[in-house]
């Protein structure tokens, strides 16, 4: 039984040492080549004595960031990325919260790093990753460790401005990895093609589903994807077959038509999670590939990456909502209303809480916020165990199937009428002719306003919404843009049109 | 039809590029170019030209120059 990621590959390696691994757009690793760079990297770090100790990586997505990851990992530290393009405040505040012991690059970034961290440990990936391998003390480490050892710390961002260093341990990436890998069959014969960047959860399955089950994952550029035909042509040329993608590359690739006009790529799985995926552009994917496993994951990075799941089994109209399903193995939830009652019968919304082996530790360096978030789990026998209060509004269906509405931030009155903008948004992607939307409330002036992007014009478009929508819910103004605005997760960035419009 | 001067010098404008660019110019070359300036570019060509852009003809383009043939007709 693996307990440690590391496992993973101790036991992959030697069923398929010659198989490829990771592939990015300059090389391509092996099994055997990834241990001896991450053993490589662990010695090196082992040799600094720095032991359960923050390291920073900014390298951008490539073969080398996995094999640091690993060898992060085997040295028992724990690893955060960084965008190689992060404002440099952005960094600030991470290093105030991290102070990593230190920080990995490679050559095309070491000038860039030397100066962004000055007077820090920085280690280049090249200088390092030929060293002679210390095995008596990467063993000497494995024995200290325990699955409740930090693997990573993500940074997400926090309504205050600042970041939250979200921990994630060793037993919850296993746990996920586990339970994904058997829900889903991936086994020696997957090949993912991964979207996600390596600091977003949505790539965990990337990295550690091909060390668990022997799998290979090609490494895409996320700037290839401003050329969506490129970007599919790589998928066909290395035959990946299994997507994990956030929904908004999903709509790029259906509002472009891509799908039938190139290549049939060999998919048997396309999963999705991180936003909500709109059933018009769900509807296109199905048409061209008819046959593919499709699967809505729901899960914050504080429960490592999804923790519930649900596998498209029907049809769905354009303007319904895909259920986010059920929870995922070693998971409970908790449906709780705003008087503090469970909410376990069909069509009753509440707040979202999450326990489970998933569970992020909590912030790093913050217990404030982690005392706020992750409270103690009343439902439990268990008096020590906690659940994470997700600030998301769902309710049951009439199948026992968990529906999302929206963030609990995103429930808002109008003349005393409770409105989910989540629903507007809804009703707006269902229209032909809107191709991304996001609502926004002005409390001050009890108003909401539709920003869209697409070919229809506001006139139209309120005409259409007045035929799907209570009149109270008609959004007040809308603002038709050219361009939808997107954060680093690559999600509709709120904050951002927030300013603009409000 | 729209001389290769007057498209160069409208892709610049309404993508707000400051580089040197060609017609032989890789689009993932450009900063600026996006998955969210294709759709800015179809907005340009209909509103400077009338053309309507085919989407998919956007996302296969590699070089500026296959984004002149859509204008080009």
């Amino acid at each position: 039984m693996c307990r440690l990621v590391t496992d993973y590959l101790d036991k992959t390696v030697n069923e398929y040492p010659d198989k490829t691994a990771f592939i990015d757009f300059k090389r391509v690793i092996t099994f055997q080549e990834l241990k001896d760079e991450a053993s490589a990297i662990a010695s090196a770090i082992i040799d600094r004595n720095v032991f359960r100790k923050p390291i920073l990586l900014f390298m951008d997505k490539r073969v080398s960031t996995v094999s640091s990851f690993i060898g992060i990992a085997y040295s028992g530290n724990f690893y955060t990325p960084v965008d190689i393009k992060m404002p440099d405040d952005r960094i600030g505040k991470i290093l105030n919260i991290l102070d990593p012991a230190i920080v990995i690059t490679d050559k095309e970034h070491e000038e860039q790093a030397r100066t962004i961290f000055a007077g820090r440990d920085i280690m280049v990936f090249e200088d390092e990753v030929s060293r002679p391998v210390l095995n008596d003390r990467i063993t000497d480490v494995r024995s200290r460790l325990t699955d409740a050892d930090t693997l990573y710390v993500f940074f997400t961002s926090g309504s205050t401005g600042i970041p939250k260093g979200v921990i994630i341990s060793h037993r919850a990436a296993v746990d996920y990895t586990d339970w994904i890998s058997d829900c889903y069959g991936f086994d020696e014969k997957t090949v993912f093609a991964n979207q996600a960047q390596l600091y977003f959860d949505a790539s965990i399955q990337d990295i550690y589903a091909p060390l668990r089950n022997g799998s290979t994952t090609l490494l895409i550029p996320n700037r290839l994807f401003a050329s969506p035909v490129r970007a599919w042509k790589e998928i066909i040329r290395h035959k990946a077959n299994t997507l994990f993608w956030v929904p908004s590359v999903l709509c790029l690739f259906a509002n472009f038509d891509v799908l039938s006009h190139v290549e049939k790529a060999p998919l048997k799985t396309v999963l999705f999670c991180g936003e909500v995926m709109p059933v018009k552009q769900l509807n296109y994917w199905i048409e061209n590939y008819p046959d593919v496993i499709y699967a809505n994951l729901y899960g914050p990075t504080e429960c490592t990456d999804a923790c519930t799941y649900y596998t498209i089994d029907r049809k769905f109209k354009d303007n319904e909502a895909l259920p986010i399903g059920k929870p995922c193995a070693n998971t409970e939830v908790y449906v709780i209303t705003e008087e503090g009652a469970l909410a376990d019968r069909p069509g009753v919304t509440g707040e979202l809480y999450i326990s489970g082996k998933c569970l992020s530790d909590g912030y790093y360096n913050d217990p404030e916020k982690t005392a706020k978030a992750f409270l103690p789990n009343p439902f439990s026998s268990n008096e020590a165990e906690l659940m994470y209060k997700t600030g998301d509004l769902v309710f049951y269906n009439e199948a026992g199937e968990l529906i999302y509405v929206c963030r609990k931030d995103y429930q808002v009155k109008i003349h005393g009428y409770r409105v989910e903008l989540g629903e507007i948004e809804a009703a707006a992607l269902s229209v032909k002719g809107v191709d991304y939307c996001c609502c926004l409330f002005d409390q001050d002036n009890e108003k909401t306003i539709l920003v869209y992007t697409g070919e229809i014009g506001e006139d139209e478009l309120n005409d259409i919404l007045k035929t799907k929508l209570q009149d109270y819910m008609i959004p007040s103004a809308y603002k038709h843009r050219e361009t939808m605005l997107f954060n680093n997760s690559e999600k509709i960035d709120r904050i951002a049109l927030r300013n603009e419009y409000l | 039809m729209v001389s290769k001067e007057q498209f160069l010098e409208d892709f610049k404008s309404s993508l707000n590029i400051k580089s040197d660019i060609t017609l032989d110019t890789d689009l993932l070359d450009i900063d600026e170019w996006s998955s969210f300036s294709m759709v800015l570019f179809i907005s340009m060509v209909e509103e400077k030209y009338g053309i309507k852009a085919e989407p998919f003809c956007v996302a296969e383009a590699v070089f500026l120059e296959d984004l002149y043939h859509i204008v080009e007709g």
